[in-house]
């Protein structure tokens, strides 16, 4: 049982929450700096005001922090969940100040999506945004898939031991290097490499199919930001689509499916064991599930003759399965099409890869290949005990970055999980269909913020109701955070509401 | 700022294999989308 919160436990969660609030506040001079160039002046008005914001906040909140105590366990997990939350509304400060959002509602919405790197918004014409504002949503997108602790870790934040429970508090457990503010800089190195190298390319593409070099770089960042990060985030209402080219879609192909490994693979990739994609559990877990869920969602498109020919089947159908298994949300269609001419059974196979997701410990999100990986495995030791003598003794091994052997201990925290994300998908299934939406519908949409993917069937308009808003606001945060902060921030809150 | 990133890139060109890492992680992504480019022709062929 937590126990009661004391003064002290309140100025340790305000001391880094507000570090955390001023590090977005920083993040914020980018798209001023962006706005300034491009002379949107009301957008650059509405920046520093945010900032403005984000500072005093963060200020005020630091300096009510000042205490000697050291954060345990419980600190970690409540500042990083409670973080979440009071990021979600400063930054959503200047997109309600553009006036491009109906309400502060839909503006925190589409904060959470992209923190969440879910991806679905509420935005109001999106074409014409001001480059400032499209900077701000993809810069949102790109820190919330490496992190929004992370980013206070690599800048900010200078205690390691504390800074370790943040990070995993944030859903993150890898730690790459001995050291977690190491750990949180090479997530950033790999992010930003990544990030010029795949810019550079959409760049090139975005010339080659006519966009002029300012619009094609710009475009090119954007759309490689929220690839990266598999938020979904684009600079167009018709998304991918907007592009119609088959390079520009094998380049975010490229992109997402890399963003969504675990950031340990990458670095152990990178240092020198490329033998480990071949190997790891998520890889393999993500191939096997891919193919299976291809050929099931195709199978089911082309029964209804819905794409004319085996190239179309590949760029419409099996872009929206990845781009849902990696928890992307880019699409190469439109919304309704999905209800309209997809079919139960490619509909099926969309919504199981949307919850499936992408690794752990990566911008991705879902019930993660390593936990799928792992729950297989205990399936197929189930069986081997079963069938043999009761003598017998088995063991059960894995590959993830090293030979392990199978414990009950992850069968039992990844069944835990897979079966709270259920829940949570059954909860948003139920109350898009409370909100009078039909069962296929909610069910599509609940998976797609579940699992913070970002595909969208139609539900997600500025014209839902706020009810189902919120919820949605709630499923992504507690998807992405994997529940156990979100259960420690409301064990902490209850707590503190005992007498004793 | 460019002059921080320039630093870093070569720090982690010198300390990391990180062109192969870039090449071998681009090639599992092109062989998931060739199996899945294969999928969708047999697929279509068939379900024809």
């Amino acid at each position: 049982m937590i126990s009661k919160p004391t003064t002290d436990d309140l100025r340790l969660i305000s001391r880094f929450t507000g570090k955390i609030i001023i590090g977005i506040g920083l993040l914020m001079s980018i798209p001023l700096i962006t706005s300034v160039c491009f002379r949107e002046w009301p957008v650059v008005i509405d920046f520093i005001i945010g900032i403005g914001a984000a500072m005093a906040v963060g200020y005020v909140m630091v300096k009510i922090g000042d205490t000697e105590k050291k954060p345990t366990w419980v600190h970690g997990m409540v500042t990083a969940s409670f973080s979440w939350l009071v990021t979600m509304t400063i930054a959503a400060m200047p997109y309600w100040l553009s006036g491009y959002y109906l309400s502060y509602l839909d503006a925190m919405f589409d904060v959470m999506s992209g923190f969440t790197t879910t991806g679905l918004v509420l935005i109001q014409d999106l074409d014409h945004v001001p480059d400032g504002i499209n900077m701000w949503r993809h810069l949102i997108t790109f820190v919330g898939g490496q992190g929004m602790i992370v980013l206070a870790l690599t800048f900010l934040v200078k205690d390691a031991a504390g800074g370790y429970k943040l990070y995993v508090g944030e859903g993150k457990d890898e730690r790459l290097l001995p050291s977690v503010v190491h750990t949180a800089k090479i997530i950033w190195r790999i992010s930003l490499i990544y990030l010029v190298i795949g810019t550079f390319c959409l760049w090139l593409v975005g010339l080659l199919i006519g966009l002029s070099p300012i619009s094609s770089l710009l475009h090119g960042m954007w759309v490689y930001m929220a690839a990266w990060s598999t938020g979904g985030f684009a600079p167009m209402t018709q998304n991918i689509l907007y592009y119609h080219s088959f390079w520009y879609e094998l380049v975010t192909v490229v992109s997402f499916v890399i963003g969504s490994f675990n950031f340990a693979l990458h670095y152990v990739v990178w240092t020198g064991n490329p033998g480990e994609v071949r190997k790891n559990i998520e890889t393999v877990s993500m191939f096997v599930t891919m193919i299976i869920f291809t050929i099931v969602g195709c199978y089911g498109l082309a029964k209804l003759h819905v794409y004319s020919d085996a190239v179309n089947l590949f760029r419409k159908g099996f872009y929206q399965i990845i781009s849902g298994h990696t928890t992307t949300g880019f699409m190469t269609i439109y919304a309704r099409q999905f209800i309209r001419e997809w079919g139960d059974i490619a509909l099926l196979a969309i919504i199981t890869v949307m919850l499936f997701g992408g690794s752990a410990c990566s911008t991705a999100g879902g019930f993660k290949g390593l936990r799928i990986g792992i729950l297989f495995k205990a399936i197929i030791y189930e069986m081997k005990r079963l069938l043999s003598p009761e003598s017998s003794v088995f063991v059960q091994r894995f590959h993830y970055l090293k030979e392990q052997v199978l414990e009950d201990k992850q069968v039992r925290s990844s069944a835990l999980i897979v079966m709270m994300y259920m829940a949570t998908f059954l909860i948003g299934t139920l109350m898009g269909n409370l909100c009078g939406y039909p069962l296929t519908e909610a069910a599509f949409e609940s998976a797609s913020v579940t699992g913070n993917v970002g595909l969208s069937i139609g539900v997600t308009t500025a014209a839902m109701p706020d009810i189902l808003k919120m919820t949605y606001i709630l499923i992504m945060w507690v998807g992405r955070l994997e529940f156990m902060s979100v259960l420690a921030l409301i064990g902490f809150f209850l707590a503190g509401l005992r007498r004793k | 700022m460019m002059n921080n990133f320039s630093k870093m890139m070569i720090r982690i060109w010198r300390d990391t294999d990180m062109y192969l890492g870039i090449a071998v992680e681009t090639g599992y992504v092109l062989v998931v989308s060739a199996v899945g480019l294969i999928i969708c022709l047999i697929v279509q062929v068939l379900v024809r």
